[in-house]
């Protein structure tokens, strides 16, 4: 193939460091992590450093961005979950920028790669398991097992209800995976048809439809970005609050 | 049969999954425009959990399509 569309998410070594005999070198991944972790602090920095009680353009994106996942955590957590809102926030805009950075030309895309993703949402998951054994002790066990089920299906669902509990982290990684690599694939392929048209003499001017087709798709894969990221953000928050809840049954 | 033609061939049966995904966003969205149609005033909550809905149907198709990758970028 002459033009791979995987070329766009090969990690490569930046800055090769070892520490202990660990490998801890900076890739482009993580190179693309620190700069996005920079650029939100910096959006902070400046929204907030001349704030006032009419906003101006950056505080005014920030307050909508504030507002929006306040008014997630508020719907799927109620008041309870107030103490998730600091990490949800956190975890929401790392997620959209690294999406919405990823879609620039050249740029990494680091929410591609599935160690990122599925990393992110074993913490959650996790996380969930801890503060869902420290609020309800072992009654968390009891979401296992519903009540006013036959006596004789209570093991068939324990084991249903186990598996779809395991699964939880493996489907929230691999969604955010699987959409941001299938957008940035789309684009490379059509791409690709821009390039093999346009090297056809005489219709060397119909390159312009993939080309424009490309331009949408763009303006698509912004939206799946932001969507994704609060798919993500939503889902966490469902599963965090769960644990928060005192045992239903 | 050779390995590479193999290879196409079960990309191609992968994406079967796609036909499902279709029934399934044709259900999900026939039922948001009827719903809204019904009682307009809730079209708001409606719109967001029916945004929920799709993003984890079309996960159903992605989780095919990276099957398909899969099976055609890797040795």
């Amino acid at each position: 193939m002459a033009n791979d569309p995987m070329a766009a998410f090969v990690v490569k070594n930046v800055l090769p460091m070892e520490l202990f005999g660990l490998d801890i070198s900076i890739t482009n991944s993580s190179l693309y992590m620190f700069l996005v972790v920079l650029l939100v602090c910096a959006l902070f920095w400046i929204g907030t450093s001349d704030r006032g009680l009419v906003p101006g353009k950056i505080q005014c994106v920030l307050e909508k961005l504030f507002s929006f996942t306040r008014d997630v955590v508020n719907t799927n957590a109620g008041a309870r979950g107030a103490v998730l809102f600091p990490y949800l926030f956190a975890l929401f805009l790392f997620i959209a920028f690294g999406n919405v950075v990823g879609l620039f030309p050249f740029a990494f895309s680091f929410t591609s790669q599935l160690v990122v993703t599925v990393g992110m949402a074993v913490v959650v998951f996790v996380s969930s398991i801890v503060i869902g054994l420290f609020a309800q002790g072992l009654g968390f066990f009891q979401r296992f097992c519903p009540s006013g089920i036959p006596g004789y299906l209570i093991p068939f669902f324990i084991v249903i209800e186990l598996m779809s509990f395991l699964f939880r982290p493996l489907s929230l990684g691999i969604r955010l995976f699987a959409n941001m690599v299938s957008g940035h694939i789309m684009i490379d392929v059509i791409a690709g048809f821009a390039a093999s048209i346009a090297g056809v003499v005489a219709v060397s001017f119909l390159a312009v439809v993939p080309v424009a087709v490309d331009v949408l798709l763009n303006v698509f894969k912004l939206v799946v970005c932001m969507l994704q990221a609060y798919v993500f953000t939503v889902l966490s928050c469902m599963y965090l609050s769960e644990s928060l809840e005192a045992p239903a049954h | 049969m050779d390995a590479g033609a193999a290879k196409l061939i079960g990309a191609g049966i992968s994406v079967i999954a796609l036909f499902g995904v279709g029934i399934g966003l044709g259900n999900l969205f026939s039922s948001l425009v009827k719903s809204i149609a019904r009682n307009p005033s809730a079209k708001n909550d409606l719109v967001s959990t029916g945004m929920l809905c799709f993003a984890l149907l079309e996960s159903i198709a992605l989780l095919a399509f990276v099957v398909a990758m899969i099976i055609l970028f890797t040795a």
